[in-house]
């Protein structure tokens, strides 16, 4: 939030792009050097498996730590470049929790924007993958009332940028403001499991706002490429062409996926209340999912008290699903084959729950922010719920209480 | 009767304060082509959501100092935004790349340079240093 045009940082910058050279000053050049940062810390009463606010975090709290850093901490520094009015440029990096347990930064978002008119912008590079509601600015905690987005919803979209192209078109009448916002590149989500990589991912986002009002409808496809499960659908493909059939209609390699987004903001300034609804749909094991949530919280000074709820469902029903027909195999084959149908049927099972929150965001000075919230979390009954690392004695349609008090700061 | 004076006592001097507190104004050079903007225009300026000026130009808004109460009250006024909603605000656009905060200056002399330097520049300050340089936007 620091602006530093003074002709120091100018003549670093030219250092730094020229390399030393006798450039001179470009008119309007400014640099800007702006940070981020949550330190949160969270419990969960479920021993027997981890909580965690990310697919790509590989341990979270419960089972792995009784008290977790790696679930919402995270710092980003990000530098922003004006050349001319027109164009500018952004890289950010950020270190947080990855799939491999280190906290190595990696670069978040780098592109470059220019602005054909003020209201019609292309960015290239690496960029937002602006899906849901909060997709820009969930990682800055400051930004936001909740400790994080509400997993129910956000957990279907691991991947948060994208390689590629955007560009935003925004058209205003009188005090209202409608916004198109489309995209296209390829992107992926490094996850424990392995790599899940989106291929041809496009999407249109339409932002219609009204005073403090808020409504936006997006649509956006992706392929997907994910290696990490070819070894065990080619098992199945060894059975012949049951299955091959299984593993066609199961296996989440060059598969696709589409989905459907809602979002409501309404913000009148001493309260605010949001909500946001996805449907995404695979073609795989992950099936067809269903999920949304709604947020509302009032100002009190410094205080910012605040409730949400969040549910997901699986459309599609997998229970009837029976594997491979086993009966006329070779017993040594029936064995096999009833061990892989019972991974599949492990794949198969829905992950549905829903969770309540309760919270509140202290604004205790200038630029920090102090949140306490607490989620109960309740599984489905024939679902373990959103988790990692499993234990065996964990129940389904369990019921855990997680607490979260974290701590963020913008520069 | 006791009662009733203080209360009388207590409610002329709120009304003293209030009459007291600074009554901020959003500005532009008297040079300006703008002569009027409506407080909603002025607001989605200062917010980012605005870029154009109603005769095509670049609007260039000029904020005060962060914890000045000029700069609170103009907020307030304007757009409805406490100093933290206005934070919060910033740090959904800034950590995307999606906009930058208006340009801040120190104080209400400075806003007027800014203003005499830029003619589609718009600031604010407190009505008592409105000059002849200066249009008030109303």
């Amino acid at each position: 939030m620091h602006r530093h045009t003074t002709p120091r940082y100018c003549a670093l910058a030219l250092l730094l792009a020229s390399g030393g050279g006798h450039a001179a000053e470009p008119e309007g050049f400014s640099l800007e050097l702006d940070a981020y940062g949550t330190l949160g810390a969270v419990h969960s009463s479920e021993d027997d498996a981890d909580f965690i606010a990310d697919l790509k975090q590989p341990d979270g709290a419960g089972f792995h730590d009784d008290v977790a850093l790696g679930i919402d901490s995270r710092v980003g520094l990000q530098l922003t470049a004006t050349f001319t009015p027109r164009l500018s440029s952004v890289v950010q990096v950020i270190s947080e929790h990855q799939h491999d347990g280190t906290f190595s930064p990696i670069v978040e978002w780098a592109n470059v924007k220019y602005e054909v008119t003020p209201e019609f912008s292309l960015r290239a590079g690496r960029i937002v993958l602006p899906i849901l509601m909060t997709s820009e600015y969930r990682k800055v905690g400051y930004a936001n009332h909740w400790v994080r987005a509400p997993v129910e919803v956000y957990h279907l979209l691991p991947v948060t940028n994208n390689d590629g192209v955007d560009i935003s078109y925004r058209i205003p009448f009188g005090d209202h403001g409608y916004t198109l916002l489309a995209y296209y590149g390829s992107n992926d989500a490094r996850l424990p499991s392995g790599k899940v990589e989106g291929d041809g991912s496009r999407g249109i986002i339409n932002t219609l706002e009204f005073g403090p009002t808020l409504l936006r409808l997006g649509f956006t496809y992706s392929g997907l490429q994910a290696g990490a499960l070819n070894g065990f659908f080619d098992l199945f493909r060894g059975f012949g062409p049951q299955g091959q059939a299984l593993a066609a209609r199961y296996d989440l390699n060059d598969k696709a996926a589409k989905s459907i987004v809602l979002g409501l903001n309404h913000d009148p300034g001493p309260w605010f209340a949001m909500a946001e609804w996805i449907r995404i749909e695979t073609d795989s094991f992950i099936g067809t999912n269903r999920a949304w949530y709604v947020s509302s919280g009032v100002r009190l000074g410094r205080a910012t008290p605040y409730i949400t709820y969040s549910r997901k469902d699986s459309v599609e029903d997998f229970s009837r699903e029976r594997g491979l027909d086993i009966a006329g195999l070779p017993p040594p084959l029936q064995d096999f084959g009833m061990g892989l149908n019972a991974g599949l049927a492990g794949f198969l099972r829905p992950t549905d729950s829903a969770t309540v929150s309760a919270g509140t965001r202290w604004d205790f000075a200038g630029h920090f922010s102090f949140t306490l919230q607490v989620d109960h979390v309740h599984a489905d009954d024939d679902s373990f719920g959103m988790v990692a690392n499993r234990q065996p004695g964990l129940m389904p349609g369990g019921r855990t209480n997680v607490a979260t008090a974290s701590f963020s700061f913008v520069y | 009767m006791k009662i009733s004076l203080v209360l009388l006592i207590a409610w002329l001097m709120a009304l003293n304060s209030d009459g007291a507190s600074a009554e901020v104004v959003a500005v532009v050079s008297a040079q300006s082509t703008i002569t009027a903007l409506s407080p909603t225009e002025i607001a989605d300026i200062f917010l980012g959501k605005r870029a154009r000026l109603p005769g095509g130009g670049t609007a260039v808004p000029i904020d005060q100092a962060e914890d000045s109460p000029e700069r609170e009250e103009f907020y307030v006024r304007y757009a409805g935004r406490t100093p933290v909603e206005m934070k919060m605000h910033w740090s959904k656009l800034i950590f995307t790349g999606r906009g930058q905060p208006p340009r801040q200056v120190r104080d209400a002399e400075a806003v007027k340079a800014a203003l005499a330097a830029q003619p589609n520049a718009i600031g604010y300050l407190d009505r008592r240093y409105v000059d002849e340089s200066l249009t008030v936007l109303e």
